[in-house]
């Protein structure tokens, strides 16, 4: 039994993850600090605005730890099904040695600090990369938006919003983590040896760690800090995630990234923030009840379905039109 | 690398001597090791003649011959629960795996 809880709330203690407390602290710090000397709140005022029963008591927050709980369990459940990134790298590894004009550990005599700080920065840009990519085709395509509203379906932000996600949603983020795993571990081993290894604090990738401690978890709240603009055209401020939430049209499609804002630079897809407080978050275009949590789980599996089978009757028409 | 192949052979071979019946294991470590090493010139002993003379023919290429060891590395750990694993490259990778904490991400921007 202990197990079991220290299983769905380990996330809490674990360096790797955006929810570990150290970083929740580093965030409330650094919001205080933006009240207290951008906004001009008294300390008093700006623990009332942080801490307001009426965002982390609401409907929707309330649906969120719900989700995480259910999550958790059905994480624990399925990841000895889900194949690992062990898997990938090895197939990977045993292919990148039947090409014949490429030498293995060609690059095996590199100083050593190097290729740590090679694999650190390349696993850092090629997970933020896929994760771009990823979330923008959760936006474009209909059977994965079915899934991402989930996400979306937030009214209000807080650091457990960043778990808001549709298990088969999950599903996606983890075939996405094995391989962006699997391709950096097999393509480091096999060109640079066995001193290939990961600058890390706290068990953590070391840029991962400044990220999470530079705030990371107050994107996902009512908190809209926003930087430099120049600054915004290289790393996402929590405004400009906020405003990725936002019902407005303007602000539809804007800020996938994750990290980075480069990737939005790069593609024509980035949004400078705006004062974020008179932003509407959440899903207009349906009146489903999103916080419900048969809502959350089974609504996104019936619009699939009904996205499916309107397909399919296209092609079958389309079919009929030819053959006869 | 060639003394490494030809000690391996060997080694292949005392095993299927050896008082277990290796049964399938054996039959892959046969077509995976070949007759013998690759030599530098790329070329593997592939039989001999009816005058006691090694022939040798064109080898597989360093690449696959590589890819075969690396396979023979992984039928030996697989079949024989082989624990000591010095320069392991499979363990190298999960080394690195276990390092950066599963791939199983639930976290949603
Ligand atoms: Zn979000
Ligand atoms: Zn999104």
């Amino acid at each position: 039994m202990f197990d079991v809880v220290a299983d769905i709330f380990g996330h809490f203690i674990d360096p790797r993850k955006r929810v570990y407390v150290g970083y929740l602290l580093f965030s409330v710090l650094i919001a205080i600090v933006w009240l207290i000397f951008f906004r001009g709140k008294s300390l008093n005022n700006s623990v009332k605005i942080l801490f307001d029963k009426k965002i982390w008591l609401s409907r929707s927050s309330r649906a969120d730890f719900f989700i995480f709980l259910i999550n958790r369990c059905i994480s624990i459940l399925i990841s000895p099904v889900l194949i690992t990134q062990m898997v990938i790298a090895t197939a990977i590894f045993y292919w990148l040695h039947g090409i014949t004009w490429l030498q293995s550990e060609s690059l095996q005599h590199v100083a050593e600090f190097i290729i740590m700080f090679s694999f650190t920065t390349f696993i850092f840009l090629l997970d933020d990369f896929s994760k771009y990519w990823v979330h923008r085709w959760m936006h474009k395509w209909p059977v994965l938006w079915a899934l991402h509203k989930v996400h979306h379906s937030a009214e209000v932000l807080t650091p457990l919003t960043v778990y808001r996600t549709h298990p088969l949603e999950g599903i996606v983020f983890t075939i996405r983590g094995t391989f962006t795993q699997g391709i950096s571990i097999a393509s480091f081993i096999f060109f640079f040896g066995n001193s290939v290894d990961l600058f890390t604090v706290l068990g953590a990738n070391v840029l991962l760690f400044l990220f999470n401690t530079a705030g990371s978890n107050l994107r996902h709240s009512h908190i809209g800090i926003r930087y430099w603009s120049w600054l915004e055209n290289i790393l996402i401020s929590p405004a400009q995630h906020q405003l990725h939430h936002s019902v407005d049209i303007a602000h539809h499609d804007k800020n996938f990234g994750a990290a980075l804002a480069i990737w939005d630079y790069m593609f024509g897809s980035l949004h400078h923030s705006e004062d974020v407080e008179s932003l509407r978050l959440g899903v207009e275009e349906d009146d489903r009840n999103f916080n419900k949590l048969s809502t959350l789980y089974f609504s996104p599996l019936m619009e699939i379905f009904y996205i499916m089978s309107r397909r399919a009757n296209t092609i079958y028409s389309k079919l009929r039109s030819i053959t006869r | 690398m060639q003394n490494i192949g030809g000690e391996l052979k060997g080694f292949a071979m005392s095993l299927q001597t050896g008082k277990y019946n290796l049964g399938e294991t054996g039959t892959k470590l046969n077509r995976l090791i070949g007759m013998g090493p690759l030599l530098m010139n790329a070329s593997q002993v592939t039989g001999m003649n009816s005058s006691g003379e090694f022939l040798k023919d064109e080898g597989s290429g360093w690449g696959e011959y590589k890819l075969h060891m690396l396979k023979v590395q992984k039928l030996m750990i697989d079949a024989f629960q082989v624990k000591a694993r010095n320069k392991d490259k499979l363990s190298d990778m999960s080394n690195l795996a276990e390092k950066l904490g599963g791939s199983n991400s639930s976290e949603n921007d």
